[in-house]
């Protein structure tokens, strides 16, 4: 088992509980615009940038983690992670066409 | 249905996938298409992006308490995704009765081992064979080929994979699935997302996703605190339900 050193896990864990603070606080103006405001041209764009930030969320952590596996000198596993980033493109791309 | 009921039912799918190590799909989507008034397309999409979060929130606890290996995960979803992309392409030409059988017939079996095999050690630094690793990496393509082809998500087929093929830990094989599950539902929901199979259902994301977060950080800070042979059995119970739905599934043809 390969690990990041303490440092890096932290960075790794703080960009992905900043990605998830914000979605939650971004959800939950939504669901206050919804319920309490009935303003659901607002709540539905903030509902849209929160799956969009998700959705993002993915390629931004693999590309952090690849950068801190080659920051400790581990390339093959930084390739790894772009490889990922790389099939989850193409695959989309390729779905798109074929279905 | 009422907004706060669905926040309900996502906390506790995301608390069980995140105390499993899955995406919560096998969950959330029957509840939304019985319950939220929605297609089960729609509900896919949705447990999808989800699921991303319910990852994204489980995987920091198993990271934190070294449970999650991430060079592992990695190399994993390289394969597995590759494996969804096959499956989803496959599924047009493929009748899905025999290979939910097929796969009715593995779940059977991981099911029953997770339920009677002990836990394995933890060493203090696991290596893994390179010709294993091999292996592993070809039977993750076919997980993920099987995922894509009968819809189902990659947690239930890593977790048990991971335990009888590499002998990791009930609790690391959660820990990496957690991680693995985010990754491989990217492209599923992206493809939701631009089919604008999200767009009339704006309204109930916001409750799925903050409980399915929400449940999933509990989750996975049960999951790292709870003894594995607890963890072993719940996996083993989700596994034989999963086994009965499969079998209905390829009775239906």
């Amino acid at each position: 088992m390969i690990l990041l050193s303490v440092k890096n896990e932290r960075r790794f864990i703080l960009l992905t509980n900043a990605i998830l603070v914000i979605a939650l606080a971004l959800l939950l103006a939504a669901f206050a615009m919804n319920r309490f405001m009935d303003n659901h041209i607002v709540a539905n764009t903030l509902s849209r940038i929160v799956v969009v930030l998700i959705l993002l969320s993915t390629p931004l952590r693999l590309l952090a983690l690849g950068h801190l596996f080659r920051l400790e000198g581990r390339w093959p596993n930084a390739l790894v992670a772009l490889g990922v980033v790389a099939i989850l493109i193409i695959g989309g791309l390729a779905k798109w066409y074929f279905l | 249905m009422d907004t706060l009921w669905i926040f309900g039912g996502a906390v506790c799918a995301g608390l069980l996938a995140g105390f499993l190590g899955l995406g919560g799909g096998v969950l959330i989507v029957p509840a939304l298409a019985l319950f939220g008034d929605i297609s089960m397309k729609q509900a896919a999409g949705i447990s999808l992006t989800a699921s991303i979060a319910t990852s994204m929130a489980s995987s920091t606890v198993f990271i934190k308490k070294h449970l999650c290996d991430l060079d592992l995960g990695l190399k994993l979803a390289l394969t597995a995704t590759a494996g969804g992309l096959s499956g989803g392409i496959l599924s047009t030409y493929v009748s899905n009765a025999h290979l939910a059988f097929i796969f009715a017939a593995f779940i059977l079996y991981s099911g029953i081992s997770l339920a009677f095999k002990k836990d394995h050690d933890l060493p203090p630094v696991e290596t893994y064979a390179r010709h294993k690793l091999a292996l592993f990496l070809f039977v993750a393509y076919i997980a993920g080929l099987l995922s894509g082809l009968l819809g189902v998500g990659g947690g239930i087929i890593f977790v048990p994979l991971m335990f009888l093929g590499l002998k990791f830990p009930i609790q690391r094989a959660t820990g990496t699935s957690a991680f693995v599950v985010g990754l491989t539902a990217t492209g599923g929901a992206v493809i939701y997302f631009l089919r604008g199979e999200l767009d009339n259902t704006l309204d109930i994301v916001p409750a799925v996703v903050m409980g399915m977060i929400a449940g999933g950080k509990l989750g996975g800070i049960l999951g790292v605190k709870t003894k594995s042979r607890i963890v072993r059995l719940v996996f083993a119970g989700l596994l034989f339900f999963m086994c009965y739905r499969m079998v209905k599934l390829g009775m239906a043809g």
